[in-house]
């Protein structure tokens, strides 16, 4: 945290306006108090998006700041269904049916479960890790004639993670084919970072049987279409809304506590055994 | 799509639940009903019977955390800690996010989340202290096998962000000498302080920066024994007093006694500008 703004006259500049590229008030009539329009990421919010845009498309542009073509609004939006994982069994979706079972109200129990997806091990966490192993990759490829076998090899030996390979519990991802032949159908060509991505997937797997996970897909198929690593973590952290919402809303409509209560016997204590507190 | 079919329900065999296994806590159920807890021992002590009423909320921290209690200096110097992140101020970002929820009537939990939130940022927040504790961690290991300054150089270069150093608008942060002069006059070992210090005066030719009041804290916690994750959350726990407090003061006023920002002369635009047509 070492850069640190320095000059006071800095300080002084930023607490007098708030800098934004997210919205801008649009026409006279704002500046006498009536709402006209606003302007979203460059667009008129009411006269260009609203009836216009879909919910993904709004959200694409909330990311990278442009609207997605109709192709890659398709692709996307199937990229965030392929994820609607319902089950409770995954740790985002049981908090946020424990918030609903304890009576939370519903954005904070999706708030409290989005929290958990932001995970090294799962979640979208490992989108932005994938990405960025694959984007540096390619430019070290690029810059020093490395090749991904090299790459691959470095982390290996150096026992580094390489994130976005490999998968708990299972070694096969479902998510994969079906995402791949919608990226084929709707016309996208594999881009470098997908190839990499595939490249990898076999050497990996000859090596050490591990298997490309969604992660890697996902930020290989972003990365092509230019989004970087940030805006490929911020679109999958939609993809838990949806199993987040169904999860918190049964908890909310069930009676309260239902939801796996525990005896006191289930706990397995492996601490101390009971002991007098000492003396003082 | 399949016919729906609704409220049947597919039961496995399995009988017994899924246990969860911890050194922590244990709860004696009752002979005839196992849910409810007649006893609750506390890394083996009895929570109400022994330990409620003879030892202060710190203590019970420190033992919940660590599985012993702390001697009297332990928790003198944890209650420093503590007390010095407890409040970052009106100004500070995470309680203004606890503000800011709280002028828009939230629930008071949800302005801890927001402030907590916030507060546990890579930038002088919480993460920036987890990952200077791993920074003095790792150079203590390496002054095992080096000089002093050998470490240090080593240090930076892995850590070229320097986490736990930096300014307080500009200027040294005094709060953190405040708090190193309280440590330092109880007397309590200093392993990983005097590791700080000699970083510092390195960091200081080069770039003009001190330890913050969150890098110091992380340190000092580390001499109690604390692990950065426990560092990390310590500093989040410590600093929800400060935005409970912000955001209990907002909570009854009306959301126009703060600010809005709402004239677009306090606002600059910089995202695109199309062109009509």
């Amino acid at each position: 945290m070492k850069n640190v703004a320095r000059d006071k006259e800095v300080w002084e500049e930023r607490r007098r306006y708030m800098r934004m590229k997210t919205a801008w008030p649009v026409g006279e009539e704002f500046v006498r108090g009536k709402r006209e329009d606003f302007l979203f990421m460059g667009y008129k919010q009411i006269e260009e998006l609203t009836g216009k845009a879909t919910l993904m498309e709004s959200v694409i542009l909330a990311v990278i700041g442009r609207l997605p073509t109709n192709e890659e609004s398709r692709l996307l939006n199937a990229m965030i269904v392929v994820n609607d994982y319902g089950t409770p069994s995954l740790w985002y979706n049981r908090v946020a049916r424990f918030a609903g079972s304890m009576r939370v109200r519903i954005g904070t129990a999706l708030i409290a479960g989005l929290a958990v997806a932001q995970a090294k091990v799962f979640g979208a966490h490992p989108t932005f890790l994938a990405a960025e192993f694959l984007q540096n990759s390619l430019r070290q490829m690029k810059e020093s004639d490395k090749t991904a076998e090299e790459i691959i090899d470095e982390y290996l030996r150096d026992k580094k993670m390489i994130y976005g390979f490999g998968r708990p519990v299972v070694n096969v991802d479902e998510r994969v084919p079906i995402i791949l032949k919608i990226h084929e159908e709707l016309g996208f060509p594999k881009g470098e970072h997908l190839e990499l991505a595939l490249e990898m997937e076999k050497i990996l797997n000859e090596r050490k049987g591990i298997i490309m996970n969604y992660a890697t897909l996902h930020s290989a198929i972003l990365s092509d279409l230019g989004f970087t690593p940030i805006q490929i973590e911020s679109v999958s952290t939609v993809f838990f809304i949806p199993a987040l919402l169904a999860c918190a809303t049964e908890g909310l409509e069930r009676e309260p506590a239902e939801f796996i209560p525990m005896a006191c016997d289930d706990i397995d204590y492996q601490g101390p055994p009971e002991r007098p507190i000492p003396g003082r | 799509m399949n016919e729906e079919r609704s409220g049947e329900s597919i039961k496995s065999k399995r009988e017994v639940a899924e246990k969860i296994t911890t050194r922590i806590w244990y709860e004696k159920g009752k002979k005839d009903n196992r849910f409810y807890p007649e006893k609750s021992i506390c890394w083996g002590y009895d929570f109400y019977g022994d330990l409620l009423g003879r030892y202060s909320w710190t203590e019970l921290l420190f033992l919940l955390l660590r599985g012993e209690l702390p001697d009297e200096k332990e928790n003198r110097i944890l209650n420093y800690v503590m007390c010095s992140v407890m409040n970052h101020g009106p100004r500070d970002w995470s309680v203004r996010a606890g503000m800011n929820a709280a002028i828009g009537k939230t629930t008071i939990g949800n302005c801890l989340i927001a402030g907590l939130a916030v507060l546990q940022g890579s930038y002088c927040g919480a993460m920036d202290m987890e990952d200077a504790m791993r920074m003095f961690q790792k150079g203590l290991s390496l002054l095992k096998e080096e000089g002093v300054e050998e470490a240090v150089l080593e240090l930076l270069k892995e850590y070229p962000e320097i986490p736990g150093y930096g300014l307080l608008y500009s200027e040294r942060d005094m709060r953190a000498v405040r708090l190193i002069e309280l440590v330092k006059e109880e007397g309590f070992k200093e392993d990983y302080l005097r590791l700080a210090i000699e970083i510092e005066k390195i960091v200081v030719e080069k770039e003009q920066i001190w330890l913050t009041l969150g890098g110091t804290a992380g340190v000092i916690l580390l001499d109690l024994g604390f692990t950065p994750e426990q560092g990390a959350g310590i500093f989040l726990l410590s600093g929800s007093a400060g935005i409970l407090a912000h955001s209990l003061e907002q909570l009854p006023k009306d959301w126009n006694e703060y600010p809005m920002y709402w004239n677009p002369e306090w606002h600059i635009y910089e995202g695109t500008v199309r062109e009509e047509g």
